[in-house]
């Protein structure tokens, strides 16, 4: 009985470590690393030592992934680049301006505006972590945010802006080039 | 930080068992598996756990390093009792004919002491961490 659950064990072990390593979303990713812990605390036990389980559970699924968690939560910019050409995110007057600055005033962010166009986003800033782009669609004129699907600020982001006419979002996959 | 309601209910409800079974673990870790540095480390998720719950309870840094540090003297002076005794240090400071009840009070007075001085540290590198983004 013991062989077969460890046997089972070594196999989860080798299935949550691949699923860690191909993982994008960082929560998720958190997650599975406890798990991780878990099972090899399990295997640790199963092997008669104790001893060692303890200190895997306690510090391998508990305090590993609270520091994680805390330092994904507590990323402090929260980087705009800005492809309007009007004063959609001027400094105190325009609309999208005071709308960013709630968002961020609310999670306790650090609203971070660049000016940039297009062609001369290269070098070490294209590998930045940039987390909204903000556009004026030539079709109908209204202002288009992109950002990251996967993060969780975006989702709130959609709910404030719900009943604003002028503005809607669009979520981008992370595998995807933002232009 | 923003947490969500359930959160701080199961936490509020886990929390005294939480600190219960690091109590045990490094009371009994003599005799069962476990010992100071385990029950250390459970005691510490116990408290940034209550960190969550109350994100402004922790606030005197220095006091939780200045504890932590008057632990280690204790450690030492624990096992340096033994040259009073017997002569030799880092030994158990009761004779060797005791029974074994009262030998065992060594073991336990150290683990409790490395077991305090882990949960300090522990909590004292998270609270660091958390505050340094904070200016």
């Amino acid at each position: 009985m013991n062989t077969l659950i460890g046997n089972m064990m070594q196999v989860l072990l080798i299935i949550t470590t691949i699923v860690i390593i191909k993982s994008k979303s960082n929560i998720k990713l958190v997650v599975f690393f406890s798990l991780f812990s878990l099972i090899a605390a399990i295997l640790y036990y199963l092997n008669k030592s104790p001893d060692v389980a303890l200190a895997e559970v306690a510090i391998g699924s508990a305090i590993m992934p609270l520091i994680f968690i805390v330092s994904i939560s507590r990323q402090r910019e929260f980087v705009v680049i800005n492809h309007t050409e009007d004063d959609f995110l001027d400094n105190k007057v325009g609309t999208g301006y005071n709308l960013l600055m709630d968002f961020t005033k609310y999670y306790n962010l650090k609203l971070r505006i660049y000016n940039i166009d297009l062609n001369s986003l290269k070098g070490i800033f294209r590998s930045r972590n940039v987390d909204l782009i903000v556009e004026k669609s030539k079709a109908d004129g209204k202002y288009v945010l992109k950002g990251k699907e996967s993060t969780v600020l975006i989702n709130k982001l959609e709910q404030m802006i719900k009943d604003i006419p002028n503005i809607y979002i669009i979520k981008i996959s992370e595998a995807e080039t933002y232009d | 930080m923003r947490n969500s309601p359930l959160f701080i209910c199961i936490s509020k409800v886990l929390f005294p068992f939480m600190v219960l079974f690091g109590f045990y673990v490094i009371i009994n870790g003599h005799s069962s598996p476990g010992g100071g540095f385990q029950g250390g480390a459970i005691l510490a998720t116990a408290v940034l756990i209550s960190y969550f719950i109350y994100p402004e309870k922790i606030t005197n840094l220095n006091l939780l390093i200045k504890l932590e540090k008057l632990s280690f003297i204790g450690i030492l002076l624990v096992s340096s009792i033994g040259f009073f005794t017997k002569g030799t240090f880092f030994t158990n400071f009761i004779p060797v004919h005791y029974p074994i009840d009262f030998k065992k009070i060594f073991l336990i007075m150290l683990n409790l002491l490395i077991g305090i001085k882990v949960a300090l540290g522990f909590v004292t590198i998270f609270s660091t961490f958390i505050k340094e983004g904070e200016s």
